[in-house]
């Protein structure tokens, strides 16, 4: 498997990247027991393997509707999808609904990021704040923030504000747990360093202890991303607000209400594909930063 | 190359083929019908789907005294509330619900988008309010900013909105973003609580909130005149594969209507128990008798409905006749 590994579709390339940058990203991804030189299938280059069973796949798909007659009232067909997926993203519908739901994603991650950015700094400082880091996070997490909407709704009404507390919700406490963990984990040489220079407090944490955290960091936004984003979409699907202004959610079930099932798949589609896009943001930061600098190894990498 | 096609890989790739084979065969097995055509006495299942409301008395009435079970004693009957006519649709396109009922509003969506079902009998006309919660807003043009509740956004009491707003605003989307899905008894308590500004809704729910302190600012006869809002839908295969079914199932409405029109005290105390508060039944009685409630199992407005709702893009063709929309059980009466 020489030269021909080129990036897939998950793994954008990062340009002049160092020469253990991607390319042995890709490459390490294989399984091991592969041999090298194997079937002609493990011979083929990822991104072609990838390709060959996503249009097999699609093919297969065209074909169920095709010859099984199914109704297109219940599942479409992937061609009238990518006409829906086109009109939607002429018409701006799909990319207005896009844009809302990122929006909201985005403030909401913010105001997690800010809140677990105050508790893991008073968990490090203080021992009560540690405390009540380990206790919140404890209750709060393996709660689905789904769970909270209908309490929102009755907090803050039927807006975006109801929304946006349940992202921060959902986003606060993966991210607080992956700080407060990278921070206990940064070797006791170093704080010791830090401290022989006098640091203390906040600039203790922000000099010392939150770069020495970081690649636990960006796990925990990783892991916080992806966790609003799922609990956006399935808000959006609850909450049920019609005409414009709604999100992604809001365009699947007002197309499942009108009967238009091809919107709905490609809906669905472009959940997916920010799902990706975003996926790979985070993985080039990775790359960038703490894989770059060898603070994280390559094959930790999910 | 060729040694790597060896009769393990073979034996890998076939049975992935087979997998995917059975894949494909099991989903689309069960396209069984529920109920059986022969026989003497029809056997199978009969579910028959309603939403919240006295828009649905017959029904209730039919299944408080077991009409259908007497009729069809090997049928499996078995009722259910769902919050929206969309949801009943979605619930007859899976083959789960044989029977459903519903506004205009998603019966049309339905019609126009496929969905090879046609109404088997109307069961009421009934004036549709915009309630205003108390201190809430006085006209349609202070509703804009705000959230009006209604079923879903197919739902009849959105096609009301939208021809509201398109005679009073000048724009039928100008409310749009005020638009929230919520099922009846939900908003009725959400107006109440000031969660909401508005409830376009149905008989009870409006006598209700009118009773706490809510203001009608519009009704939906003061722009589709005097219109059906439910009606009981059936798919054409179902149908003409169960006549006895449906013979039966017509004969139950009509009945109740007669009971709901000749004896509405014994009618309000049949729907007060099937809605589970048997201590309201003098409420209901006044509920099913005032001004702007009538059963009547004749489609009217139909047309109306459609012409507006291909005016503003929710339809893409209006049906040449009610009576394309109806099975033969109404054709020829005095519909619209």
């Amino acid at each position: 498997m020489p030269s021909s590994s080129r990036p897939a579709v998950t793994e954008p390339r990062t340009d002049g990247a160092p020469a253990a940058g991607p390319a042995t990203a890709a490459e390490s991804s294989e399984p091991r027991h592969v041999k090298r030189g194997g079937t002609i299938w493990s011979r083929r280059p990822t991104a072609v393997r990838r390709a060959i069973l996503l249009v097999g796949l699609l093919v297969l798909w065209q074909a169920y509707i095709t010859l099984r007659d199914v109704s297109p009232l219940v599942f479409a067909a992937p061609l009238d999808v990518a006409e829906a997926l086109v009109d939607g993203i002429r018409d701006g519908r799909l990319i207005d609904a896009s844009v809302v739901t990122l929006r909201v994603l985005g403030i909401g991650m913010l105001i997690g990021m800010a809140v677990a950015a105050i508790l893991t700094t008073l968990a490090t400082w203080t021992r009560i704040g540690q405390d009540i880091l380990v206790l919140l996070t404890s209750m709060l997490n393996p709660l689905p923030a789904i769970a909270i909407l209908p309490l929102a709704i009755l907090w803050f009404g039927l807006n975006q504000t109801a929304l946006v507390f349940v992202i921060a919700n959902a986003v606060t406490w993966p991210i607080a747990i992956n700080v407060s963990m990278g921070f206990r984990t940064v070797p006791a040489t170093i704080m010791m360093v830090g401290r022989n220079l006098g640091l203390r407090g906040v600039r203790m944490v922000r000099d010392v202890l939150a770069p020495a955290a970081l690649p636990h960091t960006i796990t925990g936004l990783k892991t916080g991303w992806a966790f609003g984003w799922r609990t956006i979409i399935a808000a959006e699907l609850v909450f049920g607000v019609a005409g414009s202004g709604g999100g992604l959610g809001f365009f699947i079930n007002d197309a499942r209400f009108f009967l238009r099932i091809p919107e709905v798949f490609a809906g669905l589609v472009t959940i997916a594909l920010i799902g990706i896009a975003l996926e790979s943001v985070f993985n080039l930061i990775e790359r960038r930063t703490v894989i770059k600098w060898g603070m994280k190894s390559v094959e930790a990498q999910d | 190359m060729t040694s790597s096609w060896t009769g393990r890989h073979a034996a890998r790739v076939a049975a992935l083929l087979t997998a995917l084979a059975l894949a494909v065969a099991g989903c689309g097995g069960d396209d069984e019908e529920a109920g059986g055509g022969g026989g003497d006495s029809p056997s199978g299942n009969l579910t028959i789907a309603y939403q919240p409301g006295i828009g649905y008395a017959q029904l209730l009435i039919m299944r408080e005294q077991k009409t259908l079970e007497k009729a069809l004693p090997n049928m499996k009957i078995a009722y259910k509330e769902l919050a929206s006519g969309a949801a009943i649709r979605d619930g007859m396109l899976a083959n789960e619900i044989q029977v459903g009922s519903g506004g205009v509003g998603p019966f049309l969506v339905g019609y126009d988008a496929g969905v090879d079902w046609k109404v088997l009998s109307a069961l009421n006309r009934m004036d549709l309010w915009l309630m205003s919660g108390k201190g809430g807003p006085k006209s349609l043009e202070e509703f804009k900013g705000k959230k009006i509740a209604m079923p879903a956004p197919d739902s009849i009491q959105a096609i009301v909105l939208r021809k509201a707003a398109q005679e009073e605003l000048g724009d039928p989307k100008a409310l749009d973003s005020a638009i929230v899905a919520m099922p009846h008894p939900d908003a009725l308590q959400a107006l109440t609580s000031g969660q909401l500004a508005g409830h376009l809704t149905s008989p009870p729910f409006q006598f209700q909130e009118e009773q706490n302190g809510a203001e009608k600012i519009l009704g939906s006869f003061d722009y589709f005149d005097e219109h059906t809002f439910n009606s009981v839908f059936v798919r054409e295969e179902y149908h003409d594969d169960n006549a006895e079914v449906m013979d039966a199932l017509y004969k139950g409405i009509q009945d109740a209507t007669t009971m709901i029109q000749d004896q509405p005290a014994q009618a309000a105390k049949l729907v007060a128990t099937a809605s589970g508060t048997e201590a309201a039944a003098k409420d209901f009685e006044e509920w099913m008798t005032r001004e702007g409630v009538t059963y009547n199992t004749e489609p009217q407005g139909f047309i109306a409905f459609a012409e507006f709702m291909k005016e503003i893009g929710l339809m893409k063709e209006v049906p040449e006749s009610w009576e394309d929309l109806v099975f033969d059980n109404l054709k020829g009466g005095s519909g619209s």
